[in-house]
């Protein structure tokens, strides 16, 4: 069994599992570039592609190809290459405490080096060792050795840059797994006045981990009003929204949020995302009886021509269909005029209301605000223009980690890049006719070949100093 | 004010062109002597390329990041100054326009010809995390743009090297491995400042829309870029992958990089398309 653990172990720690397996997940990230994904992509977009890849259309379904970075096959990757990386950092962190220790090399060892030299220079041993020693601790070296060789390290804490590194990329990449399983984000829309508790119905769209288990705030968030700011150009840019958010405790929090102002709320964070207009529409029956009112949420487009506001909406209690645009201002006298204008000077909209169950058209025609129009046994109203806000609700456990990950990986790597670790063996002894042979030999850790010049310029500044001009 | 910073652009293409042609004219015909007066040349273009920032940047309140005609006017300029500081503080390493001006030009040109009108900023662009995120992406940049120079002067050397003895001009070059080296130190600078630039940009967007990734186009080229880049540091710490491979690389990972800062969000929809118009 020791046998087989130390293979598996041996296979773990390979290098070269690392590099295919990053180069694995460099080619499987690619692709899954060139295919349309859910997380920016309409769902037009999507089918549209598979039509147009229709003879490996099951393919792409049975691999979900459309939520790439989601599938269990690309996470599985991701693991494997966590797992490479975890062990190959075990390994690295082994030797370099291993290499931590310092070491005399003899004169024949340090001879062997890359960069070494030797010279034999008049004096004695002590004078000449004291030099030397005193050299390289101007050069910020820590030596370690005894009274003939010596072992200078310069930067040495400097090893621990690249496994640190390791680390922050597996405390990185498993967290953010961890963090998939447990987070959840999503859009809630709030109209002024309204308040809206924070559970699984109130999202129009919601993204819960695996694990999420509906762990919902379940708090209260009230809209109070909404300030649309708008730019010299005409289009609105921001809002302040002014919002309370009340606690199951009853703890409450009054903060006004805009495109820059996040709130912090029972563990949430809750962001202004997009704002928009909330027309009421109420539809009564010839008689004037009600059969349903609501203030309906009207999505906000960006076009190429400006802004459009429009929204299909199933009447509730009924089975008609109403396609909706809100136009802020209807005595504009161009279409474009009226996609470019953005304040609710003269509110009105188009209407198009729709029996689905025959896709017969019932009323079709434009009602301002305040207007009621009448076809056949119904009645439509629109007394009332608000605006609501969505925001996006988000709870990731896993972020505090993550980013603590991202500033280990950043510090580790300026360490590993600016401080490049040095080392250099030094061996003195006298020789014969009163002088001492010089043995030195010195390695770094990464930019050997910039290393060998300063090597260089050592023996040149060394020979200067230990040879003095009546010597020579 | 917008004419002034076309005409100013205008004045950098024709003076990095000319700076482009010396150096080329430099190498092909062996003379060094050209190399000089083409940092000159780069030097003036730099001017104009500034004073057309710092108008932009005086005129519309923000910095050069909203549109192509920004990002790219402002890519280059941080390549340029890396290079012009390099190119003045080791004059020994002057050569390496022949890797860095083309490729400045070319881009720069590409610029001036983009639409220059100039974009609102939108709220949630202006935080600090964004101008970490925007500063490091075109260092990081400016960093494998000099790596990718060094690596075409490789290539060029040890070309001459093979076919034929060593001219002087040559010789005076450093040693194909102290440009090799050169090369992969300033690669490994880059594959750092994308991660800064990947990290500000994760908290950036976490600061704004609650999540740190989510998987936009530029989002995934930038994590493509860095791999790739982070794949060249293995091959060679493992399999000694070092000069004509690495300088082929080094070429092959800078046009990854300006495709997943300028070309995805062409191509794609997403966060980032949204502003670069």
């Amino acid at each position: 069994l020791d046998g087989l653990l130390q293979r598996v172990w041996n296979f773990l720690i390979s290098k070269k599992l690392a590099i295919y397996l990053i180069i694995t997940l460099t080619i499987v990230t690619t692709v899954g570039s060139l295919v349309p994904q859910e997380s920016y992509s309409t769902h037009t977009d999507i089918n549209n592609w598979l039509d147009a890849f229709s003879s490996i259309a099951p393919v792409i379904r049975f691999l979900e190809l459309y939520h790439f970075y989601n599938t269990w096959w690309y996470q599985a990757i991701a693991v494997a290459f966590g797992i490479s990386t975890m062990a190959c950092t075990i390994e690295q962190i082994r030797v370099q405490w291993k290499r931590g220790q310092p070491v005399l090399l003899k004169p024949e060892k340090i001879l062997q080096l890359k960069n070494s030299f030797e010279l034999t220079v008049p004096g004695d041993k002590e004078t000449i060792y004291k030099q030397v020693t005193s050299f390289f601790e101007k050069k910020k070296y820590v030596l370690y050795g005894d009274k003939s060789s010596f072992h200078a390290r310069h930067n040495a804490w400097a090893r621990w840059g690249l496994p640190f590194f390791h680390v922050s990329l597996v405390v990185i990449l498993f967290w953010a797994i961890i963090s998939l399983g447990f987070l959840s984000r999503g859009v809630i829309e709030v109209a002024e006045g309204q308040t809206v508790a924070e559970n699984h119905q109130a999202y129009r769209y919601l993204d819960e981990g695996r694990f999420f288990n509906e762990g919902h705030g379940n708090f209260k968030i009230t809209l109070k009003k909404l300030d649309v700011k708008y730019t010299s150009a005409g289009p609105p840019q921001d809002a302040d929204a002014s919002f309370i958010f009340e606690s199951a405790k009853g703890t409450v929090r009054e903060k006004v949020l805009n495109k820059s102002q996040e709130a912090k709320f029972e563990g949430f964070h809750i962001y202004l995302d997009k704002f928009s207009f909330t027309p009421l529409i109420i539809l009564k029956d010839s008689s004037g009886q009600w059969i349903t009112g609501n203030f309906y949420n009207i999505s906000v487009k960006e076009e190429d021509t400006g802004q459009l506001y429009q929204e299909r909406i199933n009447i509730p209690n009924t089975n008609f269909l109403a396609i909706v645009n809100v136009y802020p201002d209807l005595d504009k006298k161009t279409t474009y005029q009226m996609f470019n204008a953005y304040r609710p000077v003269n509110p009105g909209m188009d209407i198009e209301l729709q029996d689905k169950t025959n896709n017969r058209v019932l009323y079709k025609g434009t009602i301002r605000l305040g207007e009621t129009v009448k076809f056949g046994d119904y009645q439509l109203e629109f007394p009332e223009l608000r605006r609501f806000a969505q925001l996006i609700v988000a709870r990731d456990p896993g972020v505090a980690v993550i980013f603590s990950g991202f500033w280990l990986s950043v510090v580790s790597l300026l360490a590993f890049y600016l401080f490049i670790p040095k080392e250099v063996w030094i061996h003195v002894e006298e020789a014969s006719g009163g002088s001492c042979r010089v043995v030195l030999g010195g390695r770094s850790f990464r930019f050997k070949s910039l290393f060998a010049a300063e090597f260089g310029d050592y023996r040149e500044r060394l020979q200067t100093l230990l040879i003095k001009d009546d010597d020579r | 004010m917008i004419e002034i910073q076309v005409i100013l652009l205008w004045i950098t293409v024709v003076l990095y062109a000319v700076s482009a042609g010396l150096y080329i004219y430099g190498f092909t015909f062996q003379n060094e002597k050209k190399f000089p007066l083409a940092g000159y040349i780069a030097t003036a273009g730099l001017v104009p390329q500034s004073a057309a920032i710092i108008i932009r940047w005086i005129d519309q309140g923000h910095g050069p990041y909203m549109t192509y005609f920004e990002g790219l006017n402002s890519m280059v300029w941080v390549g340029m100054a890396l290079f012009l500081i390099l190119n003045w503080r080791v004059p020994a390493y002057r050569f390496l326009g022949i890797g860095v001006m083309p490729f400045s030009f070319l881009l720069i040109g590409a610029a001036v010809l983009q639409n220059p009108e100039l974009e609102p900023i939108p709220p949630t662009f202006g935080t600090f995390w964004l101008l970490v995120h925007v500063i490091f992406a075109k260092i990081s940049y400016g960093a494998c743009l000099i790596a990718t120079g060094f690596g075409i002067v490789y290539l060029i050397k040890k070309k001459q090297q093979s076919q034929d003895e060593l001219t002087p001009f040559y010789k005076r070059l450093p040693s194909l491995e102290v440009l090799d080296e050169l090369s992969y130190k300033f690669t490994a600078f880059g594959f750092i400042m994308i991660i800064i630039m990947i990290i500000s940009g994760a908290i950036w967007a976490n600061k704004a829309w609650g999540r740190y990734w989510g998987w936009d186009p530029v989002e995934t080229w930038s994590l493509i870029s860095w791999f790739l880049y982070g794949i060249y540091l293995h091959l060679r710490i493992t399999y000694g992958w070092r000069g004509s491979k690495a300088a082929w690389y080094s070429i092959a990972s800078l046009a990854v990089l300006l495709f997943a800062i300028f070309g995805v969000a062409a191509f794609y929809a997403g966060a980032h398309s949204a502003y670069f118009k």
